[in-house]
């Protein structure tokens, strides 16, 4: 099958998470970060092979929540899936993707997801138990651990992402002409 | 110390205790008491808590910020009014400071206002006036489609240079073309920017979620949307369009619409079902180039019989108009023709004034201009020229009728003139030389016949000799005078053409006598 697929998947979490500098170094973009404060998004994309299907991934970095602002639903519109992004050094960041999700959840339904954790090199900082992701873990969350500083992760991230909503929105003809 | 007398009693009764406790402070507190009593004075002394504060200051309204909007809800009154009273001093100040910023976007607001409408002047202009825009319309007519869709097909001032058709729900592209060589590359990310910005605005500004964002403009670049329920169309211009161009993207959109109604439906990131699209993202790529021209001959033909015989009509009009006005132009110039009016109306001609009877005949010189006489009406009031040619003409007619008045009479069976008939050969001659002046001055060629007569008593040969002999009397007498040959002739008309009728002796005596005719010819008239 050569026709490149187009999803649409979006990044949230809390200010400060490192959302912007996770996906830096892995998308390739246009426009700068600039956006994201005036505009509260932006976008830039991604090509990812899923088995033998191109995949190009519109990644639509939102702007970071924080007690002021919440993340603009209206821009989940349309998205074939989203990471919440957490900081595993700083625990609040968890709590806030959690209602993140919830409101996600009430926006666009159920939807694949995956929790990333970041920050992985910094373990002596850690402040996030491992029970508690088990947890999250066993109630059907996908969850990786990344650094964006190693890199550490983040292909197996979007890998992670686009299997998942490859398996729930199939194309409509997978036989194809082949 | 204290100076009231009861104070003094009681410091009196108490005064080693004060001193006693003076110095067990002194012993315990010593440095303290010391430290209290400089901090006192700091507190104390304004000059050195000022001094104090302006060091912290800057440092605790910078922690005040960064706590809450405390301070400046509490400095806005403060600022408010510092600023009226600096206004008040000297408004100079504060508008020497604004000046550069004012100026600046106020020039640029001008600016601006004043290229639109500048160009929306150039458009109204060139779109009423222009030959083009007759073009136009007569191509609208001739293809039965609306002028503003000829307009919008003609016109060059814009140019399409990108289309982009995305779905509405993600934001993903579905089709994308541009202008050859000036596309982007990351049609995607634009698409999706695009729509993020979409959202982002009726997010922000909108208090009604139907309302969608439908032009944005950066300098001359402008981006045009129209928004499907699945799909957005959207466009990039360079230039001015013209109005007519949202209808066209809104049309393509909806054809798209309904030809892809299931693939928009349950699209999912597969954008190849939409390759069938382009073509209706071409229909909107306008504006780079006038479509090739498909002209019919028989069209130039009925064209040109057209314009033919609009031409000939005109020619037609325009002899007319100059055959009338040459005529009037003639009439005018004639002397002893004064034309008050003229009319022409439908092929009818009208003509009035004054006319001298001695001029030409208005309806002679129709017919020479080439005007039918009976088409024309000629009123004219008769009057005297006061013209000097009517004037000779008028002494040429009265010299003559006074010649022809003119009668030699002789005896009975005498040709012989008698002196009282030489008196009237002098008069004859007088007029004969008077009416030659005047007529050398007109032009006229002048004759003057002699014709002798006898009464009809006595033989009819004898009285025709005798009328020729009158004549010839006359004549020589005439010739003596000076008069030229060429300008008299003599004839006898005998007895036959008496000048009355009877027998009487009144009848028979003017009978015996010679009459003078004048023939004359205007000059270059053939004789």
């Amino acid at each position: 099958m050569s026709q490149v697929v187009q999803k649409k998947i979006c990044m949230l979490g809390s200010f400060g998470v490192g959302k912007t500098s996770l996906v830096a170094r892995f998308v390739q973009g246009i426009f700068s970060a600039k956006y994201l404060s005036t505009v509260g998004v932006k976008i830039d994309k991604k090509e990812i092979k899923v088995g033998d299907q191109d995949v190009l991934l519109m990644v639509w970095d939102l702007a970071g929540e924080d007690s002021r602002s919440q993340v603009q639903t209206s821009y989940l519109r349309g998205a074939s899936g989203y990471f919440l992004i957490c900081d595993g050094t700083w625990a609040e960041t968890l709590v806030t993707a959690k209602s993140i999700h919830k409101r996600a959840l009430e926006a666009v339904g159920d939807i694949p997801f995956v929790l990333v954790v970041n920050k992985s090199d910094l373990w002596d900082k850690w402040q996030i138990s491992a029970p508690e992701l088990e947890k999250l873990e066993s109630e059907g969350w996908k969850i990786k651990l990344t650094s964006a500083k190693s890199g550490e992760g983040v292909e197996e991230m979007f890998t992670m992402l686009i299997e998942e909503v490859m398996r729930q929105q199939p194309l409509s003809n997978p036989a194809g002409e082949f | 110390m204290a100076s009231k007398p009861a104070d003094l009693k009681r410091d009196s009764e108490f005064d080693h205790r004060p001193d006693e406790l003076a110095e067990l402070r002194a012993l315990l507190l010593g440095q303290q008491i010391v430290e209290l009593q400089e901090l006192h004075k700091r507190l104390d002394d304004p000059n050195v808590r000022a001094a104090e504060l302006s060091q912290v200051l800057a440092k605790a309204v910078a922690l005040s910020l960064k706590r809450d909007r405390e301070l400046q809800r509490s400095f806005y009154p403060i600022v408010e009014q510092a600023l009226q009273i600096s206004v008040a001093r000297n408004p100079r100040l504060l508008a020497t400071s604004l000046a550069p910023i004012i100026g600046e976007s106020v020039r640029k607001a001008v600016a601006n206002a004043f290229r639109s409408m500048a160009e929306n002047i150039n458009i109204m202009l060139e779109r009423s006036l222009s030959f083009e825009s007759m073009k136009w319309r007569f191509e609208a007519l001739r293809t039965g489609k609306s002028y503003g869709e000829i307009a919008l097909l003609r016109s060059l001032r814009y140019k399409v240079q990108q289309v982009f058709l995305i779905h509405r729900e993600t934001g993903l592209v579905l089709q994308h073309i541009s202008v050859q060589g000036e596309g982007v590359s990351e049609a995607e990310l634009v698409s999706g920017m695009l729509t993020a910005i979409q959202d982002f605005v009726r997010d922000s500004f909108t208090s009604q979620h139907s309302q969608d964002l439908e032009t944005m403009q950066a300098g001359e670049f402008l981006i045009w949307v129209h928004h499907g329920p699945q799909a957005l169309l959207a466009g990039t211009i360079l230039g001015t369009p013209p109005p007519e161009l949202r209808n066209v993207f809104a049309r393509e959109n909806e054809l798209i619409h309904q030809e892809f109604a299931a693939a928009l439906a349950s699209f999912n990131g597969d954008a190849s079902a939409f390759d069938a699209a382009r073509p209706h993202l071409q229909n909107c790529l306008l504006g780079q180039t006038g479509r090739p021209k498909k002209q019919s001959w028989w069209l130039v033909g009925a064209l040109a019989f057209v314009v033919l015989a609009l031409v000939a009509f005109g020619a037609l009009l325009h002899r007319r108009n100059s055959r009338w006005e040459q005529y009037l132009t003639r009439l005018s110039n004639q002397p002893g023709i004064v034309v008050t009016g003229a009319e022409r109306s439908w092929g009818h001609y009208w003509v009035w004034g004054m006319r001298d009877p001695l001029s030409p005949d208005p309806l002679q010189l129709a017919a020479e201009s080439g005007i039918p006489a009976a088409s024309l009406e000629a009123r004219f009031m008769p009057y005297q020229s006061l013209d000097e040619h009517f004037q000779r003409e008028r002494d040429f007619a009265a010299e003559k009728r006074r010649l022809e008045q003119q009668m030699v009479l002789f005896p009975v069976n005498s040709s012989v003139l008698t002196p009282d008939q030489s008196i009237r050969i002098d008069n004859i001659e007088e007029s004969l030389n008077k009416m030659q002046e005047t007529a050398d001055k007109l032009g006229h060629q002048t004759k003057v016949v002699l014709s002798g007569r006898a009464d009809h008593t006595g033989a009819e040969t004898k009285n025709t000799a005798l009328s020729e002999q009158r004549a010839q009397h006359v004549y020589d007498a005439l010739r003596e005078r000076g008069i030229p040959s060429d300008m008299i002739s003599a004839v006898g008309l005998g007895d036959s053409e008496p000048i009355r009728h009877g027998s009487a002796a009144y009848q028979l005596e003017v009978n015996r006598s010679v009459t003078l005719k004048v023939q004359s010819q205007a000059q270059g008239e053939r004789q």
